[in-house]
């Protein structure tokens, strides 16, 4: 599952910065692509919303430290 | 064959006018109870109108026309209604008419029958005011073809709010510029503050209004009204139009609640779930196009203010930005503005300073 999460959240990351060979890891954190600023963060989080019909309250958003934890949160709220 | 149901254009808190989105049926077509009928656009909102009574749907209403509120824009028949017979420009005698170029297009186009039209030259404002799209004093385009598009509520309000102060006011901008110290960044992963001044400038904009209440005014009939509150409004435009987003009484709020309340104010923007709360009674704007690359520019400022601070990009090279401050000379002067901003660079460089020990 959690593979699967990444990927579809690899694909949701090429589309917000426009680059569809970007690569993510759970380990990638913002610093590790030039483009992700604060803009393309809410982008970001509003498509992952999208996508899987959750929503991210403020609390969960700032504990996030890296891709991760964003999939781990990702899966506890789908599952 | 009977009118069974009129629907009317609600009443808008804001707006005396709204405008037609989309039509969801054609006329004629039968609607059930509940189906979706017509959106609405007024200066805050989107409006959905559905019908509680089944029949044939006739609109009085197209797509893109500026509606009062308050007015039938459909009705329900209990059966099929005869249309208003419309003619082809085929079968018009153009024996003592003639139509202008850009006009026989749009009759063509749509359908229109202009028998109606008593005059012998046609032009395309004769047509759209026969069809009440335009009314009588008002003019379009008609020498050189155009695609009208119509002008959204929130840009009309927006535009009526710019010209207020702009048209009758004294309007002049000063610039500085800022040291870019680089940023503290912190773990978060979704830091939304992390590559931003803006928090900051908000903080120390808020705080330094305190000293220079004229920025935190506005002028009318020869008397300068002071704001008890500051509140800072941070003007949006994404991907949803221009909205002022509202962090009150600001003065009072750390660096940490502001840049959270900003980054509520760009997620609820973002989700289109602004509150009318949260983006009216703004005392003073910030408008940053620094993501845009933008060196210098010169803000408008807003109706019932008297100041706007514009907030450029970084030059990397350089390590330094901008900030333009537009203002109301009939509230403040040169001066001032000038040694506000002298210490708002000075406030912002020591802020980033002391956020980063």
């Amino acid at each position: 599952m959690p593979d699967q999460i990444l990927k579809e959240v690899r694909d949701i990351f090429a589309s917000v910065f426009q680059d569809e060979d970007i690569m993510i890891s759970g380990n990638t954190t913002s610093q590790d692509i030039e483009d992700w600023d604060s803009l393309n963060n809410m982008h970001l989080i509003i498509a992952i919303e999208k996508k899987y019909n959750i929503r991210f309250a403020f609390g969960e958003m700032a504990s996030l430290v890296n891709v991760g934890s964003l999939i781990g949160l990702i899966e506890q709220k789908i599952s | 064959m009977a009118i069974v149901h009129e629907i009317i254009s609600p009443k808008s808190n804001a707006d005396k006018a709204m405008l037609v989105r989309k039509l969801y049926f054609s006329n004629n077509d039968y609607v059930r109870k509940g189906d979706e009928l017509v959106d609405l656009e007024t200066s805050k909102t989107a409006i959905i109108l559905d019908t509680q009574i089944e029949g044939y749907i006739e609109y009085k209403i197209g797509e893109g026309d500026s509606i009062s509120v308050g007015v039938v824009v459909i009705c329900i028949h209990d059966e099929k209604f005869e249309e208003v017979i419309v003619k082809n420009l085929g079968d018009i005698s153009l024996d003592d008419k003639i139509i202008s170029h850009v006009a026989q297009r749009y009759i063509k186009k749509n359908s229109i029958d202009v028998l109606g039209i008593n005059k012998n030259f046609i032009t395309l404002s004769d047509v759209r005011k026969n069809l009440g799209i335009i009314q009588e004093g008002e003019t379009v385009e008609d020498l050189i073809e155009t695609v009208r598009h119509p002008i959204g509520l929130a840009k009309k309000v927006e535009i009526e709010a710019l010209l207020n102060v702009q048209s009758g006011s004294l309007i002049s901008t000063i610039s500085i510029d800022v040291n870019a110290i680089e940023l503290n960044k912190n773990n978060s992963l979704f830091s939304s503050t992390n590559d931003s001044y803006l928090p900051i400038i908000i903080h120390e904009v808020s705080k330094l209004l305190r000293k220079y209440p004229a920025l935190n005014s506005f002028y009318q009939n020869n008397h300068i009204y002071e704001y008890i509150d500051i509140n800072i409004g941070v003007a949006l435009d994404i991907d949803d139009g221009l909205k002022v987003y509202n962090i009150r009484e600001c003065d009072d709020k750390d660096l940490d609640e502001i840049k959270d309340l900003l980054a509520r104010g760009v997620y609820s923007y973002l989700r289109k779930e602004l509150t009318i709360k949260e983006i009216t009674e703004t005392t003073f704007t910030i408008t940053d196009l620094s993501q845009y690359g933008v060196s210098n520019f010169i803000p408008l400022v807003n109706s019932h203010q008297s100041a706007i601070l514009g907030v450029s990009a970084v030059d990397k090279a350089l390590k330094r930005f901008s900030l333009s401050l537009s203002f109301d000379h009939r509230v403040t002067e040169g001066k001032s503005v000038s040694m506000f901003l002298s210490d708002l660079a000075k406030n912002i460089e020591q802020c980033v300073i002391n956020n980063k020990i």
